[in-house]
């Protein structure tokens, strides 16, 4: 990769709650969204297949929500959410990025999906948990 | 059982599954790159990253999926698509899923290649090349 195309186009930094996220975390928080999108996407099929079981909904938005999620840590997607809305709403969560603020259905998402990741058997081990822990302290709401 | 014709292809549930895989493997190729690479114009790996993730929402009957982002330059959405229990992307679209056959194409055969063979061998498909599928589905009638 040439300098002039990494000066043209440099790599917003990625940040959250006043932290900013180190390319490791950056990608560690992406592959566990694409992993909550795959294994959301199986279900989904083997539910199509089926009958529908109560959790359809529930895997169709949380895909949904992941791939939300993916964009704006991509930067290409600032969530389109009035900054305002904080001030309308006092329980509006505070997990704010650079220039945007998650709202709550998109933090509870992220964080049922490193939950999820974490419960998988082949996932619980030392070094997973560690990260794991570590990516759920950029989402905490709390003041 | 639902019915997914694409250009007035039939698809099995088997090409319907490949097709899903072909597509996660788009959506996770894609957000590698743009994560870890700056090109001259990345938008071109926003935009096909959200096509697949559009189409994948359309087979799975997701009736909030932003269906206007299929529309061709020309206007013609997918508004009547929307919420019917049986998905049919018919040849109103074909102008789309003609740019996205392309892409697709590329990609299939060049870096996913090796990974669309792992999916589908550790999947049983019984396709013996999703480029034929491809082809096929991509291919008015």
């Amino acid at each position: 990769m040439s300098s002039s195309v990494e000066q043209k186009y440099p790599l917003a930094p990625l940040v959250i709650n006043h932290n900013v996220v180190s390319e490791p975390d950056r990608k560690l928080l992406q592959d566990a969204l694409i992993w909550s999108i795959k294994t959301s996407t199986n279900y989904l099929h083997q539910s199509v297949s089926g009958n529908k079981p109560n959790e359809f909904e529930v895997f169709r938005q949380r895909r949904k929500n992941a791939f939300e999620l993916i964009q704006i840590f991509d930067g290409c997607a600032y969530a389109p959410y009035d900054p305002s809305a904080r001030l309308r709403n006092k329980t509006f969560p505070r997990v704010a990025m650079a220039e945007a603020e998650l709202p709550m259905h998109l933090i509870e998402t992220i964080r049922a999906v490193l939950w999820d990741f974490i419960t998988v058997p082949d996932h619980m081990n030392e070094e997973t948990h560690e990260w794991v822990k570590r990516l759920m302290g950029y989402f905490n709401t709390e003041e | 059982m639902r019915l997914i014709s694409i250009n007035g292809h039939h698809l099995s549930e088997s090409q319907i599954n490949c097709l899903r895989e072909i597509l996660v493997v788009e959506i996770t190729s894609h957000s590698e790159t743009i994560r870890t690479k700056r090109t001259d114009d990345m938008t071109v790996f926003y935009h096909y990253r959200q096509m697949a993730f559009n189409l994948l929402q359309l087979i799975d009957e997701d009736p909030i999926a932003p269906l206007q982002q299929f529309a061709d330059p020309d206007g013609h959405a997918g508004p009547d698509v929307c919420g019917e229990p049986v998905v049919i992307i018919d040849n109103v679209k074909v102008n789309y899923l003609t740019r996205m056959e392309t892409r697709m194409a590329i990609s299939a055969a060049g870096f996913n290649l090796e990974e669309l063979k792992k999916v589908q061998k550790e999947k049983g498909f019984d396709i013996k090349n999703h480029n034929d599928l491809l082809k096929m589905i991509f291919e008015p009638k």
